[in-house]
């Protein structure tokens, strides 16, 4: 699966508390060349909620992928990661963690949780708006993804 | 010389003249058959039979005896007062008693005639004289003979040199015995299981206060002075090794007289008699209180220096994590400012941003430099048999882009192995070589020499070269952290570089320095024990 192929935005959920890293993210997205949008959650219990659907998010689209921080308030990014790769219905959508940890424990532990990729946000900026567009590119142009789940097995 | 008659003495004396009375038919007969019916012929024998028995008698004592009439005058002896006094027999007859007495006078004999009033012997301890003028101790049983109507005083002189040096050699040891019981802040006890009595030494009076007429130091007394706490715990272990037979040991509080309590250290060896059950317990209680409390301190800065160390690592996190994180959203936004902005304002914008970019990329470097300045005793791996050949040319490698770019020449001298960290051992060399070709005027090709020799137990290695070098005065300040000599303009760095090298040199337990002069070069040297030092 590549954009060419879905011919709509990518669906992106961040997953990070804080506002300034949010904004960040969103920018160096703006210079990508890939058509996006992105939906926002602050903790982890938000985003599970938008990946389930629930409440006020029922009309949720479903994201293409996923980049999660690792410390959050409430249910932390270990936690909703293992939740997603322990959902059938969750677990085929890319994860990278996005976090500024560079302590091994956590690269461990993470991949053992199965997470796709582990990005440690650089302290420069043009690093990081090169590492979005890097992941971007990866993700949505050379590797070939799963196909979309079908409206009936989307539960829509 | 004194006069002395214990009640025991007299008690002994009179059972012994008891005995004597109703002793057999025999003896009690000689008495009045030896009474000389010729007063001033003497007592000595002439052949006839009861002098022969008087005299076999005289002979036979084992103690030297003198008969002396009531003023002292020697009248008799036998053979041993001859031979302990060294006189001859007729030379005896000129004198007095006291004069083989030392330092008497005839108040002596008053005094004797005295005490015999009310009983029949006296004693009396007194040093003699013999003829050539030398002394020896001697115990004097004085008592009164009714030879004549004047009477008479018979003499048993005991030379007690022997008791006396057996007596001083007691006390000495007593006396050595009780100072080296104050000396180790101990009262020795002897404890008799059996009988329930405890002999203490006066330890316990020294050490804890109790004196030994105040108080009847039985086992019962000794257990309920020991704090509460431990009393059961020192009971059944002392219970369980005299049961053992085995040697009981125990830290424990015992109590003073004045109703504090000082840690002891009480030390119990168990006697047994040869037929078998336990019947003594002999040992020592210490007082260990100042070494407990030399314990506790030690223990408690010890717990601070590793809480300190723990604040220190926990300082290191936050340095890395928690300051990073605000000084990276504004990096990040001020980068982005000049990103999407740049000639958008107007100079003086552009120029106020790079400032700003700058400074916080400034800060960063500083912390990140913090961080791995404090990770060096903390986060260091365990030392091993470290090829510093493989670690130089590593190090080589790393500098290969500056050294080409400056054209530098390096010389190396063979490196040994030694026991250390080779992350850090690579840092240290890393820095001194960067440090060599970088600080070099403009347009010298830097010439660096790394050397390595080893004096007795120490590896001394040197990195030389022929850079700036380094006002003398300066030499110490420039391992301290952040400390520089230049202007960023002129050279880059923090100035933690050397303040690291400095920390993994003593963490190897060696030492760091630098020769120099101003424009002569430098040379820095660093040591590390040939032997090693155990990773800390």
């Amino acid at each position: 699966m590549t954009t060419e192929d879905i011919g709509r935005p990518v669906e992106i959920l961040l997953v990070e508390d804080n506002p300034g890293d949010v904004r960040l993210t969103k920018e160096a997205l703006k210079e990508s060349k890939v058509l996006n949008n992105l939906v926002v959650a602050e903790d982890g219990e938000e985003a599970i909620k938008v990946l389930r659907r629930e409440g006020e998010y029922a009309d949720a689209a479903r994201p293409d992928i996923i980049f999660l921080d690792l410390n959050l308030p409430r249910k932390d990014g270990r936690e909703v990661l293992a939740e997603i790769k322990q959902d059938a219905e969750l677990r085929r959508i890319p994860v990278v963690i996005l976090t500024t940890s560079k302590a091994e424990e956590d690269i461990l532990r993470t991949y053992d949780l199965h997470a796709n990729c582990y990005i440690t946000k650089p302290i420069d900026m043009e690093q990081f708006i090169k590492v979005v567009k890097a992941t971007e590119n990866f993700w949505f142009t050379i590797v070939k993804l799963p196909p979309a789940l079908t409206a009936a097995e989307d539960g829509a | 010389m004194r006069i002395d008659l214990t009640p025991e003495k007299a008690e002994e004396m009179e059972k012994m003249a008891e005995a004597q009375r109703t002793a057999s038919p025999t003896k009690r007969i000689h008495t009045p058959r030896v009474l000389p019916r010729t007063p001033g012929m003497g007592l000595h024998g002439r052949g006839d039979e009861p002098d022969s028995l008087y005299q076999e008698l005289l002979q036979s004592i084992y103690d030297a005896v003198l008969v002396t009439d009531m003023r002292g005058k020697i009248l008799d002896e036998n053979v041993r007062a001859l031979q302990f006094l060294l006189y001859k027999k007729p030379e005896l007859a000129h004198l007095n008693v006291l004069n083989v007495i030392s330092g008497s006078s005839s108040a002596l004999i008053a005094q004797i005639r005295e005490n015999l009033r009310g009983q029949r012997f006296t004693l009396i301890q007194a040093h003699c004289v013999r003829k050539n003028g030398t002394t020896f101790p001697a115990e004097i049983a004085v008592n009164r003979l009714h030879l004549t109507p004047e009477g008479e005083l018979c003499w048993f002189i005991r030379d007690i040199t022997e008791r006396e040096r057996a007596r001083k050699e007691i006390q000495k040891a007593n006396e050595r015995f009780r100072l080296a019981s104050r000396a180790v802040n101990s009262a020795i006890y002897d404890w008799d299981i059996e009988k329930n009595s405890m002999i203490w030494t006066d330890g316990l009076t020294e050490v804890f206060g109790y004196d030994l007429d105040e108080v009847d130091p039985t086992f019962e007394w000794r257990i309920s002075h020991i704090h509460p706490e431990d009393r059961q715990r020192v009971l059944d272990q002392i219970s369980d090794d005299i049961r053992a037979g085995q040697d009981f040991v125990a830290e424990y509080r015992f109590r003073t007289r004045d109703d504090r309590y000082l840690d002891v250290w009480d030390r119990g060896r168990v006697v047994q008699s040869s037929r078998g059950p336990t019947v003594r317990m002999v040992g020592s209680i210490t007082d260990i209180t100042e070494r407990k409390r030399a314990e506790r301190e030690l223990r408690e800065t010890t717990d601070e220096l590793a809480r300190s160390n723990a604040d220190l690592q926990q300082f290191a996190y936050v340095a890395s994590h928690d300051l990073q994180e605000p000084l990276r959203m504004v990096a990040s936004f001020v980068q982005l400012l000049e990103r999407r902005f740049r000639g958008a304002i107007d100079k003086e914008a552009d120029e106020w941003i790079e400032y700003v970019v700058d400074g916080v990329k400034r800060m960063q470097q500083l912390i990140s430099d913090l961080l791995q300045y404090s990770r060096v005793g903390t986060r260091g791996k365990a030392f091993q048999q470290i090829d510093l050949q493989k670690v130089l040319d590593r190090v080589l490698a790393n500098l290969k882009a500056t050294i080409q770019e400056s054209e530098a020449k390096i010389t190396c001298d063979p490196m040994p192995t030694v026991l250390g960290d080779d992350v850090q051992l690579c840092q240290l060399l890393q820095n001194l070589i960067g440090n060599a070709v970088k600080f070099q005027p403009e347009g010298v090709t830097p010439e660096v020499r790394i050397g390595a020799e080893r004096h007795e137990n120490t590896w001394t290695f040197s990195v030389r070269d022929n850079g700036i070098g380094i006002d003398p005065q300066y030499v110490e300040r420039i391992f301290v952290i952040f400390q520089r000599l230049h202007s960023r303009n002129e050279y880059e760095g923090t100035g933690i570089g050397l303040a690291i090298c400095k920390k993994i040199a003593e963490r190897h337990g060696g030492t760091i320095w630098v020769e120099s002069e101003v424009g002569k070069g430098a040379t820095f040297f660093f040591t590390i024990p040939a032997k090693g030092k155990q990773s800390s």
